[in-house]
This record gives structure tokens, sequence and C-alpha cells, in this order.
């Protein structure tokens, strides 16, 4: 047995740096086969999104009433000219729902955002000063979960029309709760940690320590929360613009799709099962990511 | 010396990590005789703690325990299902936690916990139980024990629930008790208290006790004998006053050095010379 | 006597525990007519056990907390008439915990030079070779300046605090138990590391500690405190050798310091 010496002990205490906590983070990441599966997903519908104008075999808007239900190419008499077939207006399905991507995540990540500034900026103050302000944003967020969300946003948005931007902001108003609720309490552990004290101790001003502090620590629970919320503003949108008060035609979002093609669900299934899958695949994706990243970034939490 | 209570021989302790197998203890012996108090020493890290928990065998399942011996008195414990040592803790092998907020459960009463701990083991009633109860929180200098059994934990200050948590450790008797930094959370004035209330009850009862610090000054106080550890291993052992008058090894010489003493100056006499020469 | 460079004249803080709509509130006195004089180069040691009110005085101190009563001098001025910005920049604090004293998401560069960008006058560059100075100065590796805290050992993360406290080329630090969350040998290193700090830069230090033993090893005068109250205050030999009040004297028999190698008394009270 050999005995350890004190140099041993002492170069302990210089020993070599340990991994980063990024380096830690992409360990983990690399090992998670739900986030890898996730992460696909979401690229690849992400890159249908983006690529649309490019990829697109015909233009979404056009019509041609001659084309009028031509059926997919699996089907009989489906054609490679129109992959998916054409709509009941003689619309190429395929870039429609390549071109309703990207109003999905449109709507989606700008929604989420939204919402995330309006729940992390009440989140902060409630848990940064407590008390009354405390009092005050937890009876808005009280209030906010009492509201339905359907039917305000149906309400809302058959006051105002249903422009993009008002359904984004009909539901950044309507999502920000989760993230309220959930930076608030972080933020209530982090500031009774001596590095909030020392900051104050060392003349850091109130906005310095909420925005250069605190939010960096509130990024991993901010980034779960948030591609949760855009998966579930994704939902709503679809829902809205099913009950055609979301998105108006002729614009391509798959909710608006489904709706168009309810009417046929009989005699062309297709219609509807094309954008449904599409809606669902890329929840199914976010969800996944969503997921994965609360595991790579709090491992101790997972029980 | 009588045949010793504990014996361990060669105590492996293996944590598996993601980065592959981590050695926390590497082959230790222990061994305690009735009425005796091994110290155990050693920095955060040192494995001091993990091997206390080994021998109570209270660390999770994927963490590898392995030794060529380890008996209490005679009995095996290191394949003793979890059933036959849940019967042994508490009665044979008594432990003191450091934080004695969390050993005791917030929403029972002390007197509840204390008298059904008794007759866990115990075949006795409920009567007895309660007399034992009283008559160990009055010897660990409680007073008005009889008022105090009604109270719940956080209406103790830390110094009393720790008095109740050696009340509790003592209540069977055990033949080994086992003190993990019981002091470390408590104001001086309190922790001297403590030690001497230990030291006594220890010579008192013929107890075989490991003392488990950080703090040489306090295991020295209390101790007979003292083991060093250092990343999993005993560097240095001995009866306490032969390692503070000749340290052998130098992590020793170099801990001792570090230890501000009585009348101790900088300037005059640095702290930590030892561990400076031979660095 | 040199001058003071913080005087505490008969500071008292009260907080009101409880209180509702029916029920008066109970007063807890933290501290209760305090005054104390740091002067300038010294290194004060208040001592003190849980609750005797010296971590409140140290919020006091450093601006966290304001005092019920009293008032609290800087270099001549009251600090409730100072402007903020320069009082933290001549007056720094060492927590106790380097664990949750340094911010996770920050690297070690980030975390030391924040003082100075909260001054606004240092250009980046001027900022870089002012840490990288100190890293010298506390003898560490100029590679640690990307590392983030979670990347370092206890005695490292302290070190990286007394970085934070003495950028700003501060006149008093406020050390809140410095060293009782580190292990022995790395409380060695730091206590040393912060009188060597002190002689190279002529620094005053309040050090807080609950420790008789490191108070003894690097104060020149002692103040004890009990209740809210200063019971004794002396220079440290008189402290140590001829204590006054029956509380110092209770703490320095309970005080649990190596036994000389000489009388070696190994088991508590056996005679």
């Amino acid at each position: 047995m050999s005995s350890p010496s004190l140099e041993q002990g002492l170069s302990n205490q210089i020993a070599d740096l340990r991994p980063t906590p990024s380096q830690l983070m992409w360990r983990r990441a690399r090992n998670h086969r739900g986030l890898a599966i996730g992460s696909l997903i979401v690229f690849i519908v992400l890159l249908c999104g983006l690529a649309a104008p490019f990829i697109a075999p015909h233009d979404p808007y056009a019509q041609d009433l001659t084309k009028r239900l031509l059926p997919a190419v699996w089907s009989e008499n489906g054609t490679w000219e129109h992959v998916f077939g054409t709509d009941a207006l003689g619309r190429d399905y395929l870039s429609r729902i390549l071109y309703g991507a990207r109003i999905s995540f449109l709507i989606g990540i700008s929604a989420a955002l939204g919402s995330c500034l309006i729940g992390a900026a009440l989140g902060l103050l409630a848990g940064y000063y407590g008390g009354r302000v405390d009092s005050v944003v937890t009876f808005f967020v009280s209030v906010r979960l009492a509201l339905p969300v359907v039917l305000v946003a149906l309400a809302t948005v058959s006051l105002f029309g249903g422009k993009l931007w008002i359904v984004v902001a009909v539901l950044s108003l309507l999502l920000w709760d989760r993230f309220a609720v959930v930076v608030r309490s972080a933020t209530m552990q982090l500031r009774s940690q001596e590095f909030v004290v020392a900051a104050r101790a060392m003349g850091c001003s109130t906005p310095r320590i909420l925005l250069g502090e605190l939010l960096p620590n509130l990024v991993g629970p901010l980034v779960v929360v948030g591609s949760l919320e855009i998966a579930h503003a994704i939902l709503l949108e679809s829902a809205l613009s099913f009950l055609g008060l979301g998105v108006q035609p002729p614009t391509p979002s798959w909710g608006l799709m489904v709706a168009e093609g309810k009417g046929m669900i009989f005699f062309d299934s297709r219609l509807i099962a094309l954008p449904g899958a599409a809606i669902a695949l890329l929840v199914l994706g976010i969800n996944l990511v969503g997921d994965g990243v609360r595991d790579v970034l709090a491992p101790e939490g997972k029980a | 010396m009588s045949s010793p209570i504990l014996s361990v021989r060669n105590l492996c302790v293996t944590v598996p990590t993601p980065t592959g197998p981590l050695e926390a203890v590497r082959g230790i012996d222990l061994s305690v005789a009735r009425g005796e108090t091994l110290g155990i020493v050693g920095e955060s890290g040192c494995g001091k703690s993990v091997s206390s928990l080994a021998l109570m065998r209270l660390l999770p399942s994927f963490i590898k325990v392995d030794a060529d011996a380890m008996e209490l008195c005679g009995i095996e414990l290191l394949h003793r299902t979890e059933r036959q040592m849940a019967d042994l803790r508490g009665d044979r092998i008594a432990m003191i936690f450091q934080e004695p907020m969390t050993a005791l459960n917030p929403v029972l009463t002390v007197g509840r916990q204390m008298t059904e701990t008794y007759l866990r083991h115990r075949r006795a009633g409920r009567r007895e139980a309660r007399e034992r109860a009283v008559d160990l929180l009055v010897r660990v200098g409680i007073s008005r024990a009889a008022e105090r059994m009604k109270v719940y934990p956080h209406q103790l200050s830390g110094g009393l629930r720790q008095r109740v948590m050696i009340a509790i450790a003592l209540l069977c008797d055990p033949d080994l008790l086992i003190a993990d930094e019981p002091t470390t959370a408590l104001d001086v004035t309190v922790q001297a208290q403590i030690l001497d209330l230990l030291a006594d009850l220890q010579r008192e009862r013929g107890l075989a006790m490991i003392f488990i610090s950080h703090d040489l000054g306090v295991v020295a106080r209390v101790s007979h004998r003292v083991q060093v550890m250092f990343s999993g291993q005993t560097v240095d052992a001995g009866p306490m006053r032969e390692l503070l008058v000749h340290p052998r090894h130098p992590y020793t010489r170099a801990l001792l050095s570090c230890i501000p003493r009585r009348g101790q100056r900088w300037g005059k006499d640095k702290l930590g010379a030892e561990q400076e020469a031979s660095a | 006597m040199s001058e003071a460079m913080l005087r505490l004249i008969d500071v008292s803080r009260v907080f009101q525990l409880g209180g509702g709509l029916f029920s008066q509130p109970r007063l807890l006195h933290a501290l209760d007519g305090v005054s104390l004089d740091l002067h300038k180069g010294e290194v004060l040691a208040l001592v003190g056990e849980s609750g005797s009110g010296k971590s409140t005085l140290s919020r006091i101190l450093l601006g966290l907390d304001k005092p019920t009563a009293g008032d609290v001098l800087f270099d001549g001025r009251s600090i409730r008439k100072l402007p903020r910005r320069e009082f933290t920049q001549r007056v720094q604090p060492i927590f106790q915990d380097p664990y949750s004293s340094l911010n996770p998401r920050k690297t070690v560069r980030q975390i030391i030079e924040m003082p100075l960008i909260l001054q606004g006058r240092h250009s980046r560059a001027e900022r870089l070779r002012r840490v990288r100075e100190l890293l010298d100065l506390l003898r560490m590796p100029a590679r640690m300046l990307d590392a983030y805290p979670s990347q370092m050992s206890g005695g490292q993360r302290q070190r990286v605090a007394i970085g934070r406290a003495l950028i700003s080329r501060p006149e008093v630090v406020i050390c809140d138990e410095p060293t009782s969350a580190l292990d022995v040998s790395v409380q060695a290193q730091v206590l040393n590391l912060l009188m060597e700090l002190r002689a190279e830069l002529n620094l005053t230090y309040l050090f807080i500690s609950h420790d008789l033993a490191v108070v003894e090893y690097i104060a020149d005068r002692v103040a004890v405190m009990q209740a809210g109250k200063i019971v004794e205050i002396a220079d440290v030999d008189g402290l140590f050798s001829r204590p006054q009040s029956d509380y110092t004297k209770n703490l320095l028999a309970s005080a649990l310091v190596i036994p000389e190698m000489a009388d070696v008394e190994p088991v508590a009270g056996q005679k």
C-alpha cells in the first residue's frame, strides 16, 4: 500500500480544471435519446418551413379549378406532379403543408417569446421583492388561471379579427402564467444566495442584479418552459384556426387546412390526416426536446 | 485489552460515476474495544463519513461496499439483509449525525420518537418505554424532562436537539456509538458541553465509540486513539497523545501545523509552515 | 492612536417579529447600542456565537441594512450621506460560503472585474490587466481566468471572492467568517494570504468569526459580542491572557485548541 504523499494533497487543490458546466451539459446531451429524436424532428420541420420557397413544387396560393381534389401519389391515379394531391380549390397540398410549417413556427415561437417576456418579468419582480409585489403578481396569475384559454382567445379574436399579430398577442397574453410561476420560485431560491447579497454589497443596482446576476441562472428553466409553451401555442393556433377564428384563409395554416378538409372526411381523409399528422409530429418533437433539455440542464431533478 | 467490539479489515467503498469507478474508501482497518473512543480525522472528501455509513450499511445500493471482515461483537455485518441490519441499527449500533434537525422527525414529539425507537427493539410496555425515555433525557442533562417529552423538535435549541439525539442513540444501550461531526453545527460553548457529555456517558456505560470530525481539536478532547484519513486511506494512527506529540506521517504534521494554537500569531509563527516546507 | 476608518456610534437595530392585526409585534434587539472604532491598518476581530448580532452588524457596515438608531461614520462622514458608489468602492465584503457567494453562471474574470465595471471608469483592456495582476497576487494561475466556480475547489473559490473584494483597491474589507466553511489546511492558506495582502495593500480588516484560535492568530484587537451588545473589547494579548467578562472567560474555556504538546490531556474531564 503506497501512502499518498502530501504533495498529492496539495496538487489536489490546484488540480487540473474540472470540466466546464457546458462541457458537462454536452456530455449529458449526447447520450439523451429523446432529445436526439426530438431535435431531429424539429430540425426537419424547421428546415421544411425555412426552405419552403425553394423546395415547394408549386405556389401554395395558386388555384387551379381544373385540378380539384387530385389524389396523392400513393393512391390510384396519383401523379408525382402533386405528391400529396390537391385540395378543393386545386392548390398543391404538399406546398401548403410546407408553408404551413412557417406559420406554426412563427406563431409558436413569437407567442412563446411574448409570454416569456411577460411571465419572466413578473416572476422576477415577484420573486426578488416578495411581499406586496409578490401578492399582486400571484393575484394576476390566479386571475389568468381562472380564464378559460380557448374561450377568451375565441372571443378576442372574433372581436379584433384574425390577423396574425392579433393571434400572437392573444396567445402571449394567455400563456405567460407558467413562466411567471417557475421564474418566481427559482428567483426566491436564488435571492437568498450569498452572491446576490455580495452584488448588493458591491453596489450593483437592482436592474443589474435582476438582469446580470439572476437572469443567467434562470436560462435553464426558461428554455424548458419555453419549449413546452411553443408546443402549447402551436396547438392553440391550430385549434383557433380550425374554429375559423385564427389565421384567416387563404394563408396556409395546418389548423385551417384540417378545418377546410373536414367536410371531405368520408371521401378524402388525406385532407385531414396529413396536416393533422404534421401538427402531432411537430408537437411531439418539441415536447421531446423540452423534456430532454430539462434532463440535460437539471439532471438531479430527474426523479 | 479485551476483544474488540467492532473489527473491520480492509474496508473498500467504490462509487460508480460516469467517468469510471471512484474509490471513496481504499482499504481501511478499524477496531474499537469496549470503553474506548476511536477518533477519525480528515478533511472533506477523505472518506471518513462514507466509512461510517458503510459500517451502518446505510449507503445506497449502487455503491459497492467490500471488506475482508466487518464484525460487531462477532456478528458479521457485511452480508446481512436489510431487515436484519434494521434490527441492529438503533439497538446494537447507534449513530449521531451532524444536523440534529434533519435527523429528527419534525412532526412527531420528542417523547413519541423516543418511545417508538425503544419499542421497535424491546418487548416492553408504553409505560416502561416512557420511563426509560425520561430517564435518558435527564441523564443527557435536559431539565424538566417529562415536559420536554411533549415538545416538537423545532421548539428546541440546537444544543438541546443534539442532546435528544444522544438520548435516542443510547435508548437501547448500544454496543457501538458512531458520532459523525456531532458538534459541527453548534456554537463553541454548547459544543464543549456536548463533548463533555459524550465523554462522560462513554466512560460511565463502557461504550465503544467512533468519533468522526474534521476538527482535530474536537477529536483530541474525546478520543483515546485516533486515525488520520486522507483520500480514502488511513495515513496515520495511534494513541491520541502520541499522535499529537510525535506525528509520524508528513500529512499529520502538515495538518497539525495548519491548526492555530493558543498563543500563535501571524508574523511570529506562521500557520501551515510544515505544509509549505514539504510542498 | 491612528484615525478611525469606520466608527459606529451607539448603533441599534430592532427587528419586529410577527405582529398581525390583533397581536403586538415582538421586538428583537439584534444590536443594542453598539459603539466601535475600526482604526486604519488594524485587524479588528468581532467574536460571538450565533444570534449575538455580528451578522446584523456586518450587514449594516456593508450598507445592506440601516440601523434603527445611531450612526456609522466612514472616514469621518456618515454613511447615510456618503454616495453609495464611493462607499462600496472603499469598503468591500468577503463572505462565508464560497459555494454560494460566487454566481455559478459567471467566469472568474467576470466575477472579479464586476466592481470595476460598476465604477465605469476602466477600459476592457485595463480591466483585464487588473484582473491578471490580481490573480498573480492571489497565487492563482492565469488559466483560471475563464473557469467557472463549479470547476474550482473551495480554497480557489474563496481566493476568487477575495479577488473580487480587492480589485477596486478598497481600504476596508469586512470578512464575514471567511474561513469557517473551509478545511483546516485551506483555512491556513487563506488566512496567510489575507495577512500577506494586508501588508502589501495596506488594508484594514474587520474580521467576523466564531473561532477564537483563528482570531488569536490574526487579530490586533478583539471585540466580543453577546446578545446584541459588545461585552468586551481589548487588544489580543490582553483578551486572551486577562479576559474581563464572564462571557469571554466561558468562551475561552470552551474553545478547543490542540492541547500543548507537554500537557496533552486526552479525554475530557478525565483527571
